[in-house]
Order: C-alpha cells, then sequence, then structure tokens
C-alpha cells in the first residue's frame, strides 16, 4: 500500500474542518495561560505564605501529566456535580497546565531586571499595580519573547491531547478518517503539515514582536 | 504643606532620625543612629564603604526597613514599614548611583511617569512641567531619547530631573557621581549645585569633597554602622575631631 497524493489532499478539506477548533483552543490557551502565568507569578512574589502556596501549587500544575489534570477536569469533577462542556474542560486543562511552566518563565524574565527598577518605582512612590504593570511586566516580556513564544508553540502542539475528552480537534479528525479507511500514512502526514505551518507562523509572529520589543533598548 | 503644625520661630525638621537601627538578619548596618536635618539645610554624608550611608539613605524614604527607633519626616512618623499612600516618605525624591532610568521609556516619560500616576495635573501640563525641569538640567533636547541613548552623565541628569518633577520636599542623593566616567562628574555636580541653591532639603552621599565644601551646611560621617562625627564642612576638612575621620580624609582627598 504505496502513499497515495491524490488520497492524501482529497482529505484535506475534511481535515481543515477541524481547524478553526485547534485555531480557537490554541488562541485562548495561549492567552489564558499567560494571564494565569501572570496573576500566578506575582502572587508567588508577593506575601510570603501567599508566595509559598503559590509556589506549591505551580509545582503541582507542572509534576502532573497534563493527561491526568484532563481526566481529572473532565471525568472527575461531574461526580462532584460540576460537568463542563469538553471545550471549556479543555481551554481550562491546557490553559492551567502551561501556566506553571510559563510562570516559570516570567520568574526568570523577572529575575534579569536590575534590582534598582524596582528601586526607582518605589522612590518614585508608584503603587505596587503601577510598578508591576509599566516598569516590570513590559520589561519581562522583553526578556521572554523567545521561550514564551515556544511555549505557545507547545500549546498548539498540546490541542490533540484534546481528543481524549471528544473535542473535535485535528489529530483526532485524521485518525477518525485513518480508521475508516484503515489508511493511516496519508492522514497523520496531512495533519503533521498543518501543524508545522502554523507552528511555523506563531514562531514567525513571535520573532516579528521581540525585534520590535528589543527597538527600544537598541535604538 | 505642613509648615504651621508647629509654631516655634525655629525652622522646621524635615527628617528626624532618632535611636534608628538596622540589621540585616545579625549584622547591626546602622547602629542607633541620631540625626536631625532642618528643612533646607544641605548635609552630605561620607565615611568609608561599607559604612552604612546607603543603608541610611535608604531607610529614610522607605526602600529599607528598620527594626528599631523612630524616623520622622516633617514631623509626621514613618514606622519601619511603608504605610500607603499617606506615609510621609512620599515628600522624598532619590537619585541612585546607577541612575536607574526606566530603559522601555522616553527621557520625558521616565519624567512624568510618577506624576502621572499621583494625579497632578494633565498630560500636557506635566508634559511641559517635565520639559521645563529638563531644561534646567540641560537636557531638554534630549526629551524624546530612550536612556541606552544618553551618556551616563546625561542619564543622571535625567535621574535627577526625573527626581525633581515629583517636586520633592527632600531630595536624597546616593553616590550620584560614583558611577561616571571623570569627564561627566561635573555635569551632574554643576547641576547638582543649582539644584541646592534652589533652597532645597538635600541630604548627599558623596565623596566628592568639592561639592560638600561649596554647597554644605553640615558634613556627617560615618563609619562601622554610627555615626561618628557631624561638622560643618570647613571644620570637618581641616581639623576632624576623631582620628578615623582624620584617616578617612587622608584616603579621599
Ligand atoms: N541587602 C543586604 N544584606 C545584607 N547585608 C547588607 C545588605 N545591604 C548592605 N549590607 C551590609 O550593610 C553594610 C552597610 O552597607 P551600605 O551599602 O549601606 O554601605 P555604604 O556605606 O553605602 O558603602 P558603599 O560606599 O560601598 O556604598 C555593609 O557591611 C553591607 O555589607
Ligand atoms: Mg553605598
Amino acid at each position: 500500500m504505496g502513499f497515495d497524493f491524490e488520497y492524501a489532499l482529497s482529505i484535506v478539506p475534511q481535515i481543515l474542518k477541524a481547524l478553526p477548533t485547534t485555531f480557537l483552543v490554541t488562541v485562548l490557551c495561549c492567552f489564558c495561560a499567560a494571564v494565569l502565568a501572570f496573576a500566578m507569578e506575582f502572587t508567588r512574589r508577593s506575601g510570603r505564605i501567599l508566595g509559598y502556596v503559590m509556589r506549591f501549587i505551580i509545582d503541582a500544575i507542572r509534576s502532573t501529566p497534563i493527561l491526568a489534570q484532563l481526566y481529572f477536569v473532565f471525568f472527575v469533577l461531574p461526580f462532584y456535580g460540576l460537568t463542563l462542556p469538553p471545550m471549556v474542560v479543555g481551554v481550562l486543562g491546557l490553559s492551567v497546565y502551561y501556566s506553571g511552566y510559563l510562570a516559570e518563565v516570567y520568574k526568570a524574565g523577572i529575575d534579569a531586571i536590575p534590582r534598582g527598577q524596582w528601586d526607582a518605582a518605589k522612590a518614585l512612590h508608584l503603587s505596587r499595580w503601577d510598578t508591576i504593570s509599566v516598569i516590570i511586566a513590559p520589561q519581562m516580556l522583553r526578556n521572554i519573547a523567545a521561550p514564551m513564544g515556544n511555549y505557545f508553540v507547545s500549546i498548539l502542539k498540546a490541542t490533540p491531547y484534546l481528543a481524549v475528552i471528544a473535542v473535535p480537534e485535528m489529530l483526532g479528525e485524521a485518525f477518525d478518517i485513518a480508521s475508516d479507511t484503515f489508511r493511516y500514512a496519508e492522514p497523520i502526514l496531512v495533519v503533521g503539515i498543518i501543524f508545522l505551518s502554523l507552528a511555523l507562523v506563531i514562531a514567525q509572529l513571535v520573532r516579528l514582536l521581540e525585534e520590535r520589543m528589543q527597538q527600544s533598548l537598541k535604538r | 504643606m505642613c509648615s504651621s503644625i508647629t509654631d516655634k520661630t525655629e525652622v522646621q525638621n524635615a527628617v528626624t532620625i532618632s535611636e534608628l537601627s538596622k540589621f540585616y538578619g545579625e549584622f547591626e548596618a546602622l547602629k542607633h543612629i541620631d540625626l536631625e536635618v532642618t528643612q533646607g539645610e544641605r548635609v552630605v554624608v561620607c565615611g568609608p564603604s561599607g559604612s552604612g550611608k546607603s543603608t541610611l539613605i535608604r531607610c529614610i524614604n522607605g526602600l529599607e526597613t528598620f527594626q528599631s527607633g523612630g524616623l520622622e519626616i516633617f514631623g509626621e512618623a514613618a514606622g519601619g514599614k511603608r504605610n500607603g499612600k499617606t506615609d510621609p516618605r512620599h515628600k522624598t525624591g532619590m537619585v541612585f548611583q546607577n541612575f536607574n532610568l526606566f530603559p522601555h521609556m522616553t527621557v520625558l516619560d521616565n519624567c512624568t511617569l510618577s506624576p502621572r500616576k499621583h494625579k497632578r495635573g494633565t498630560r500636557d501640563k506635566l508634559d511641559a512641567l517635565a520639559l521645563e525641569v529638563l531644561d534646567k538640567v540641560k537636557i531638554k533636547d534630549q526629551a524624546d531619547k530612550y536612556p541606552s541613548q544618553l551618556s551616563g552623565g546625561q542619564q543622571q541628569r535625567v535621574a535627577i530631573a526625573r527626581a525633581l518633577c515629583m517636586e520633592p520636599e527632600i531630595l536624597l542623593f546616593d553616590e550620584p557621581t560614583s558611577a561616571l566616567d571623570p569627564e561627566m562628574i561635573n555635569e551632574v555636580l554643576d547641576v547638582m549645585v543649582q539644584v541646592a541653591n534652589e533652597g532645597n532639603t538635600m541630604i548627599c552621599v558623596t565623596h566628592e569633597m568639592g561639592f560638600a565644601r561649596k554647597v554644605a551646611d553640615r558634613v556627617v560621617f560615618m563609619d562601622a554602622g554610627e555615626i561618628v562625627e557631624i561638622a560643618k564642612p570647613e571644620d570637618f576638612f581641616s581639623t576632624p575631631k576623631t582620628d578615623r575621620a582624620a584617616e578617612f580624609l587622608s584616603q579621599v582627598l
């Protein structure tokens, strides 16, 4: 059974039907994870007790398999009366999982900011929120644009996990086709190429963003 | 602002430090410091490295907490920790050794940020005010540049302008010329002299003895976390009362 190019082309539209879902999940997760990680990282830095609690939560998120987390929300929570649509569970699960990693990236990005920046903000009597939002966050983002972009690509690549909780994303779609026709090479290759193209687009966008942010330093 | 609180005829204290002690863990960085600075007074703090000069002025504006003793700003008690919007430390402005300008903001934005966040006026008004101050430190033409495009001396003048834009009642300087190349020291000192002559209350950590002679009302000499000697500059430089001060002067002069 050789590779059938014509067949490969013919299944593209069917797989692309799931593209909007994959795209939506990716965008939502990138956004939610980025915001959640921000809140988590600054909570970790705020108080002593709150900081320890948050550190534990972040470590716990990063030390459990993503599938376990997804199964937990999807199968265990309904047992206690909380049933959420698969899409919501998926976005929630992936966002929380990656927020743990992004919080670590943020931490590195903040640690790289000289202490004098915090001192100056304090000496100018800025509130904590102003310090974070106007002084620290912009410099942090500039420090971490590249690793953050990597995690955005990771989030894209993690969307197939959602197949296990019945979210109709692309790899799941490809698998459905494969199990109907018993031809695996074509659907898997097609879906691989689509993922590759999307990842390249994200990487390029991040690079452009990074260059723009670096400019204020280079000038 | 609170000039009417005391009805005495003598000048009011801008800063009153009493029995202030500061620990880093077990290490006592400031030992029972007593110091009064009156309004409009210019005080130069000097002393060997590690003597606690930075720690002292960082305590005054709350960058460091202290464990015991008292600190008053214009008669208002400021505790060991910061205390929200009403904290009297809001009357202080500070200039750092390493400038600490915000690299992602233009010179003008660096200067207007704090006044804007404290709602001191409309953006136009604050911009105009900042430009006036930048003009005073002779760097108005660089207002739209970023700090990294400026020389060290220029950056420090911007930092002084940024502090002035808060219209602080007490100005703190921590070795403002120590990180500068020698040829840039004077342009910054000139600005500091000018600021001093405008009647601002200033506490300035510096080893620039020429500056101290020119503007200081008093020199505070610190060693090992203590204030060892307080004297008028002419007395301090010609006839230091303590051996420690004499030894220090022999090294820096
Ligand atoms: N964050 C800190 N943790 C522990 N010890 C500290 C800390 N900051 C300062 N110290 C110690 O406190 C003492 C006073 O430090 P400080 O920076 O006030 O000295 P200084 O007089 O400003 O010296 P320099 O002229 O080198 O700036 C030093 O012995 C220093 O090692
Ligand atoms: Mg110092």
